[in-house]
């Protein structure tokens, strides 16, 4: 019996044996021959289906048992290897599987939990949710978040606001120069952006002064930080017109550490990228040195394309940014050198139909400007709960020069050389005592030379004009506040002392004109003034009252009588939030400001060779109301952003501008009249993500009306301005390997002059950009803009413009593209409108058809 | 000697890339779990899975961000002073309050599976080896955030689960407990659709996978005794709860103002259980 049931299991085990097959085998990294635990191993039928599936144990072991295997195929996947694939059919078992690196790209970088969380008054956008395959800095991917605008110049608003901070990791290093982090930092080396509404700069006054403007601060991914990152460009090519050759070319470094960060950066392009906003400060206050150029050559303007079609341009800048942190305070040093050098050339062709044939007149104008800017700017500053300390100082040094050739009824060459010298440091001190009281101490003084030279060369005589202007502004202070209940109560006192000095000579010119030629000016004032602000925050309120009061002594030092003043400028706003999704803001203002000071000059001014100006004999004060209301809405979990602005000011000046021709001459003065302007604004805009699709859509609109005087030929002309425009975007990737970027702008403008109205114009704008990724090395993107724009009315002008893209990446730090751009080979922006008796032409230049190949490092 | 220094040198080496765990994948799931008062309202917490081959652990990083913070002096100081201010300001949506309130933590080396949570007022944490599952896989598929997903049911510890998992991701590793499939689980929902969670995006990352914080506060327990808790608690919780205050009088009013009494605060287990209903 015993014997009986051994060979039973025996033959059952056989039978067993027979009818199954056991898959095993082992799982090893090819590189250095160990086990690799956790392997997905499945075997698949012939109709692909899984049949059955396991994982590597311990050992790197796997075994799998089957019925059968014919025509399987067992696969090996893991995460940062190449998927294996072997046929069952032929195969000796056990099997040994050798995995080789090769990432399993998750094809897609989809969104976290949500796209756009919000804790308090911080709003967080994850940059993955947002980044499409295209995009290379986070500029690109903060225009995707909803909510965020960045204009053309990388100047970025929130709600409609423009944002008072932009931290990195939650230090200022570049201060208002943030052009240079957003289209230098790879989003790549970006987590999130981080969007801080109400954002009070200075700890000192957190909770006794409200601020309604929201900053942004970029939290790098671990791997950016606390070590060097760098990547860089290097591209080169031909271009059609200008013909020859172009280079494009970056680099950029950066370092965040906890106590020390740098920002370097070096750009060189002359393909139309316009790097101008790269050196931009858009926290830079209005100097009070308050010079401005009276010379004002212009170049031909170009066509309201987008500048990568019309700035012949060679530009180059270097940038270097550092921040040290030491005890607890920081220091900074911010310091740039950029030289650009713009070529423009414009055509006007007047035909005159006469009966004795016609009559063409040709003007060209062809110039070139060269500008050269540096600047240097350093701070320490202490910003603590109790105390903050900084002290700014800055330096601009500019060189501007201009040459422009005109040919046609006046043929002419003008040269403009216009440098301008800033230099000011300010001081300022906030200490807080008890909790409840603050004193603070502010000292500003600026210096800065305007010197302008503009020389005319005219039918063989050459003429020339010198204007010499500089001033000096200084400005002490001192305030205390102090808070009882949510009431802010604060006083201001100080003294502001200013001294300027303008002359000027005009040259002799070929015609006798009306007026003085020369101008020997100085405007010079001292001024004592008291600002009490009264603030009141409880809860969800905040009304905040400023009564600035002044007295002013401005001595001209017989250009004009002296005078003594007194002004006094009441501001009130409110603001009321009533939860954390609605946001709602009443401004209103009224006042009197003394006028301009640089329009006293009794003398003619050249401002070109053929506008003349002369300034006002008289001191005058100008008044001026104003009232506004915004609105935001946002809910972070929807995705949706909203805002509404509208604005409305009167402003009257008791003089006005007159406009008076003589022979090819214009003369601008000012005459004792007076000039009621009034200006009217809304604005609004409505942003939601498009989760379905990794996308987010944006519709904008916006209207203003602009009324005012003006005295011509000695008649006074009402002018009205009318413009409205309205415009949408959406983008989206909705699926692997697709993703398109869709803008529409429409605008419509009219102007009316004494109530008779010009016809409405209008202009669109489209832009769609389309990229495709066929396989995860490869991408493919064709763009393009169609411009409509209306020459008069119901004349259209219409224009389209093609790109084309190729990027292979070979692979994490090594990208090779082509990029061919104006594939049409547009060369000019050509028009021609006609009247009854003669037609006008203008012809402007394009970028023409431009072939870049360009390689990208990043480490 | 030398063999000493050197495995001495191993072992540390050993132990940091153990303690120093780095993900490979970040995955966000919306979990959906019932309101125990009704068992009808379908409540939401957002939870994280990070994982590599080897280790996961999946958590809500609401609470984890708390957690972190109460587990040093100078945290807890800061989430006090976040509370405050919070408080101070009117502002009560500011306060941060935990979300999803478990952490499961695996560890395929070690074969074993912490699960840390709390019943009641206590905390509690047990240790299982980890689960042999069996899976069936169907031939149904679907697309999620565009990953073809494969269908596969199950029964664990007392449901029924239905779970999508794509072979695309070679991970094997899911929301909650569940996991043994070729593949990442992108979706999953228990009979019923009362426990369900939701990929909402995944991500690569090199993330560290870091331990539970403030472990040493969860009580040891096994699986079994822990629902039991749950339960107990959710059946009388004013019972536990007037037991630990030394029986003050903690008395609970509805939005009447009429007392509620234990027993019906919390629907009873016929209507809404726990997420495991093998405890009883």
């Amino acid at each position: 019996m015993k014997r009986l049931i051994a060979y039973l299991t025996c033959l059952y085990v056989i039978i067993n044996t027979m009818a199954q097959v056991n898959v095993t085998g082992r799982i090893l990294d090819k590189e250095n021959n160990e086990p690799l635990v956790g392997a997905s191993v499945i075997v698949k039928g012939a109709d692909g289906k899984i049949k059955k599936f396991t994982s590597s144990k311990s050992d790197g072991d796997f075994a799998i048992t089957m019925p059968s295997v014919t025509g399987c195929r067992l696969e090996v996947s893991m995460m940062s290897f190449a998927k294996q694939s072997v046929a069952l059919d032929s195969i000796g078992l056990p099997l040994t599987v050798y995995m080789e690196p090769g990432s399993i790209q998750l094809k897609e970088v989809a969104v976290k939990a949500d796209r756009i969380r919000e804790q308090g008054d911080t709003i967080t956008y994850n940059v993955g949710g947002f980044a499409q395959q295209q995009d290379r800095s986070i500029g690109d991917v903060l225009k995707r978040m909803p909510g965020i605008d960045v204009a053309n110049n990388g100047k970025i608003q929130y709600q409609g606001e423009d944002i008072n901070k932009f931290y990195i990791e939650g230090s200022d290093l570049l201060g208002g120069k943030y052009g240079i982090a957003t289209n230098g930092i790879s989003h790549d080396d970006v987590g999130a952006v981080e969007v801080m509404e109400n954002h009070q700069p200075m700890q000192v006054l957190s909770g006794i002064s409200f601020s309604d403007k929201a900053a942004i601060n970029l939290k790098l991914k671990n791997k950016a930080k606390a070590t060097w990152t760098f990547h860089g460009d290097a591209g080169g090519g031909w271009s059609w017109q200008p013909e020859g050759a172009i280079w494009d070319g970056e680099l950029f470094a950066m370092a965040v550490m906890p106590s020390f960060q740098n920002i370097t950066t070096l750009r060189t392009n002359n393909t139309g990228e316009n790097l101008s906003s790269s050196g931009t400060d858009f926290f830079a206050g209005r100097r009070q040195t308050g010079l401005s150029r009276y010379i004002g050559v212009a170049m031909p303007g170009v066509p309201s394309l987008s500048d990568k079609r019309t700035l012949f341009n060679r530009s180059f800048i270097v940038s270097t940014n550092s921040l040290w942190k030491f005890g607890r305070g920081e220091f900074k040093a911010n310091i740039d050198y950029s030289f650009n050098r713009v070529m423009a050339d414009a055509s006007n062709i007047t035909t005159y139909f006469l009966d004795e044939g016609n009559r063409i007149i040709t003007e060209n104008r062809n110039g070139t400007e060269h500008s050269h800017s540096l600047s240097g700017k350093f701070i320490y500053e202490l910003n603590q709960k109790t105390a903050f300390i900084n002290n700014t100082l800055r330096t601009n040094i500019d060189w501007d020069d201009m040459d422009l050739t005109t040919t046609g009824s006046i043929p002419n060459t003008q040269s403009a050389r216009l440098p301008d010298y800033y230099v000011t440091n300010k001081f300022k001190m906030i200490k807080r005592f008890n909790g409840q009281h603050l004193i603070t101490f502010q000292s500003v003084n600026e210096w800065e030379s305007l010197p302008q030279t503009l020389s005319l060369n005219t039918g063989g005589d050459t003429f020339r004009q010198h204007i010499s202007d500089h001033a000096f502004y200084t400005q002490e202070s001192a305030a205390y506040a102090f808070i009882i209940k949510g009431v802010t109560l604060s006083l201001e006192g100080g003294i502001k002392g200013y001294l300027r000095s303008m002359d000027s000579r005009l040259p002799e010119l070929p015609e006798e004109l009306p007026g003085l030629t020369e101008n020997i000016v100085n405007t010079n004032y001292l001024t004592v003034y008291a600002i009490p602000k009264f603030e009141y925050w409880v809860r969800r309120v905040n009304l905040s009252l400023n009564l600035p009061v002044s007295y002013a002594h401005y001595n001209f030092d017989k250009t004009i009588a002296n005078r003594d003043e007194v002004y006094f400028s009441p501001s009130l706003s409110f603001n009321w939030k009533p939860n954390n999704r609605f946001s709602g803001t009443l401004r209103g203002g009224l006042g009197r400001s003394p006028m301009d000071l640089n329009l006293i000059h009794p003398g003619l001014i050249m401002t070109n060779y053929r506008t003349l100006k002369s300034g006002v004999d008289n001191f005058y004060n100008s008044s001026s109301q104003n009232v506004s209301a915004s609105v935001n809405y946002k809910h972070t979990r929807y995705g949706l952003f909203a805002n509404g602005m509208a604005m409305q000011t009167w402003t009257r000046l008791p003089y006005t501008m007159a406009q008076q021709l003589y022979g090819d001459y214009v003369i601008y003065s000012y005459a004792d009249a007076k000039n009621d302007s009034r200006m009217f604004m809304a604005m609004g805009s409505l942003g939601k993500t498009l989760d379905f699709m990794r996308g987010s859509c944006n519709v904008n609109g916006s209207f203003s009306r602009n009324e005012s005087q003006l005295l011509s030929q000695e008649q006074s002309v009402n002018s009205v301005s009318t413009g409205w425009s309205i415009g949408g975007k959406i983008n989206g990737n909705p699926c692997r390997w697709f993703s398109f970027d869709y803008r529409i702008d429409w605008s419509d403008s009219r102007l009316t002059i004494n109530r008779q109205s010009q016809s409405w114009l209008s202009t669109m704008e489209n832009e769609l950009s389309l990229t495709f990724i066929p396989h995860r090395k490869w991408q493919w993107t064709l763009s393009g803009e169609h411009y409509r724009n209306e020459l008069t009315e119901h004349n259209y002008k219409n224009i389209v413009m093609l790109d084309t893209k190729l990027t292979f990446q070979l692979n994490k730090r090594i990208e090779f593209a082509t990029s061919l751009t104006n594939i049409l080979n547009k060369r000019s922006y050509n028009y021609t409108t006609y009247s009854q008796l003669s037609s006008f032409e203008s012809q402007r230049q394009l970028r023409g058809r431009q072939l870049l190949f360009s390689i990208t490092l990043r480490k | 000697m030398k063999q000493t220094i050197t495995s001495l040198f191993m072992c540390i080496v050993s132990i940091a890339a153990i303690a120093q765990q780095k993900a490979d994948i970040e995955v966000s799931y919306t979990a959906h779990h019932p309101n125990m008062r009704n068992g009808k309202d379908d409540l939401t917490n957002q939870y994280i899975l990070i994982a590599n081959a080897n280790e996961s652990k999946f958590f809500s990083p609401m609470t984890e961000y708390i957690d972190s913070l109460n587990s040093t002096t100078d945290g807890k100081a800061k989430y006090q002073e976040i509370t405050r201010n919070a408080y101070l300001g009117g502002k009560m949506d500011d306060i941060p309050r935990p979300d999803g309130s478990y952490y499961v933590v695996k560890s395929r080396p070690a074969n074993k599976s912490l699960y840390y949570d709390n019943a009641g007022l206590e905390k509690y944490f047990y240790e299982e080896p980890l689960h042999e599952w069996d899976w069936e896989i169907s031939d149904s598929t679907k697309t999620i955030l565009g990953y073809e997903c494969i269908e596969a049911t199950t029964m664990f510890n007392g449901r029924k689960w239905t779970a999508w998992f794509t072979p695309e991701i070679p991970l094997d590793a899911g929301p909650w407990k569940l996991e043994g499939l070729p593949g990442l689980i992108m979706e999953a929902t228990a009979e019923g659709g009362q426990y369900r969670f939701e990929t909402t995006g995944l991500q690569q990352t090199d993330k560290p996978i870091l331990p539970v914080y403030l472990a040493d506060e969860y009580e040891k327990t096994d699986r079994i005794s822990y629902l039991k808790a749950k339960r107990n608690f959710l059946d009388n919780p004013l019972g536990q709860i007037n037991a630990k205050l030394g029986n003050e009088g903690v008395t609970i009013k509805d939005e009447n103002g009429n007392h509620v009494h234990g027993g019906s605060i919390f629907a009873p287990s016929s209507i809404v259980d726990l997420i495991e209903t093998d405890y009883r």
